[in-house]
């Protein structure tokens, strides 16, 4: 409710100020799984153009609640509970009790003549992230192929809530990115978009809360601190006579841990009148294990000092279907006072993996043109 | 990842060869249905990041969160 008035408080920017082509939305994502994780986030967004040069800003508000622990106190379920729990525990109260987490961040980017620049903050109890960015991107041969280019750097300062059975050392997480993106427009209905991105990770980048059983002793999840990652990604766009889409993606990804991972992504998009447009989904991801990842650690040490309770590092596939409903209103809204060109849309998604894991994700958004 | 490369020099020499789209020829690309949404692509490998050991495909590094 809160986002929504932030929304409704946005100035309907007058085009006499300079700015054209002024819009705001605001999406809601609600995100539950398996384990009775549940993230509610807020994404307030505005772009704008002036003299020129873009303008965007958002803001996001996420709260995540991770459920206490539904075992007897004292029970082995219990206690392997609290072992590999990736939240803080300070008390013996504390795994019986709701941990609730909020997250609030802001992206600003301003674009001009090809060139952009962003900076991104966020912040939470404990993890302070901040990020900048630049990039450039032109088109050749008639617009008919646009190259662009983009990096950036974050700093991320990281200082553990108490914790009873982890370190809790204040720590940093550095990463550089950069990538390389072409777009084509091969026919009048089809394109293309080919890009290749690689990652510098470097710090800490382990659970700060989470223990590992290594050899029958109770020791902190230690990670290394270096990670190289690196992904080649292909989109095809092609329209279909009967306003209709197909989007077909693809993902290659490799790191130096051993990760590696395919993902294959396609949708179909549809028009069913001319305001209502309906989309359907489906992605499957297949990762082979980091060379450090082990089921059971049976030697002191784990594997060359590093040992993971970090189901993502290990082997695994994965399914997502989807639909979403993309609603263009038109004057619909102009009894509760918008006059403006509104969109609303609604998506719900389904994820599973062959870990037994599966989550829910349901989105709804309104965008309004001023 | 540098066999990749030889890979990605063929696509972009097999797509050189095709004939240009003039401006008044790119209507239905411009289409929403086209594309996702950038916001959209960012929210979806913000959570996938969080439920998997990769990342990357929608061109830009994410900010940094206690969730990955």
């Amino acid at each position: 409710m809160a986002a929504a008035a932030a929304l409704c408080l946005l100035p309907a920017v007058d085009a006499r100020a300079g700015f054209d082509d002024p819009t705001a939305s605001y999406t809601f994502n609600h995100y539950s799984d398996v384990n009775g994780v549940t993230v509610h986030g807020h994404y307030v967004t505005t772009t704008a153009r002036m003299n020129g040069a873009g303008l965007y800003l958002q803001w996001v508000h996420d709260r995540v609640v991770f459920p206490a622990i539904d075992a007897p106190p004292g029970s082995q379920e219990a206690v392997d509970a609290i072992t590999t729990a990736s939240r803080p525990i300070a008390s013996t109260a504390d795994p019986y009790e709701d941990y609730v987490k909020s997250r609030n961040s802001v992206e600003a980017t301003a674009s001009y003549h090809g060139f952009n620049a962003g900076y991104y903050v966020s912040v939470e109890s404990d993890y302070f992230a901040q990020m900048v960015t630049a990039g450039y991107n032109r088109g050749f041969m008639g617009d008919n192929l646009n190259l662009s280019t983009a990096a950036s750097y974050s700093w991320d300062s990281i200082e553990p809530l108490e914790d009873n059975d982890t370190p809790g050392t204040p720590d940093y997480r550095r990463t550089v990115h950069w990538n390389i993106i072409a777009t084509r427009i091969v026919t009048p209905t089809t394109s293309v978009r080919l890009g290749t991105e690689f990652n510098r990770v470097n710090g800490l980048q382990h659970d700060p809360y989470r223990n590992v059983y290594v050899a029958g002793a109770n020791v902190p999840e230690h990670h290394p601190d270096e990670r190289l990652r690196r992904d080649l990604f292909v989109a095809v766009n092609q329209y279909v006579k009967n306003r209709s889409s197909v989007n077909f993606d693809y993902r290659y990804y490799t790191d130096d841990w051993g990760v590696e991972s395919h993902a294959v992504g396609l949708k179909l998009n549809q028009y069913v009148t001319d305001q209502l447009v309906f989309r359907y989904r489906y992605r499957y991801y297949t990762q082979l294990a980091s060379a450090f990842y082990r089921e059971d650690y049976t030697r002191p040490g784990g594997v060359d000092g590093y040992m993971t309770g970090d189901y993502r590092l290990g082997d695994f596939g994965a399914h997502l279907f989807g639909g979403r409903v993309l609603w263009h209103t038109g004057r619909l809204l102009e009894r509760v006072g918008l006059s403006s060109p509104a969109q609303l849309s609604f998506s719900y998604e389904r994820y599973f993996n062959s870990n037994n894991f599966s989550a829910n994700v349901v989105e709804t958004g309104l965008l309004i043109s001023f | 990842m540098k066999r990749k490369w030889p890979w990605i020099l063929v696509l972009l020499h097999l797509t050189a060869g095709c004939a240009a789209v003039r401006p008044y020829e790119k209507e239905h690309l411009a289409d929403p249905i086209m594309t996702a949404a950038p916001d959209e692509a960012m929210r979806e490998l913000k959570w996938l990041e969080a439920r998997e050991g990769s990342t990357g495909g929608a061109g830009g590094a994410g900010g940094g969160c206690g969730c990955k």
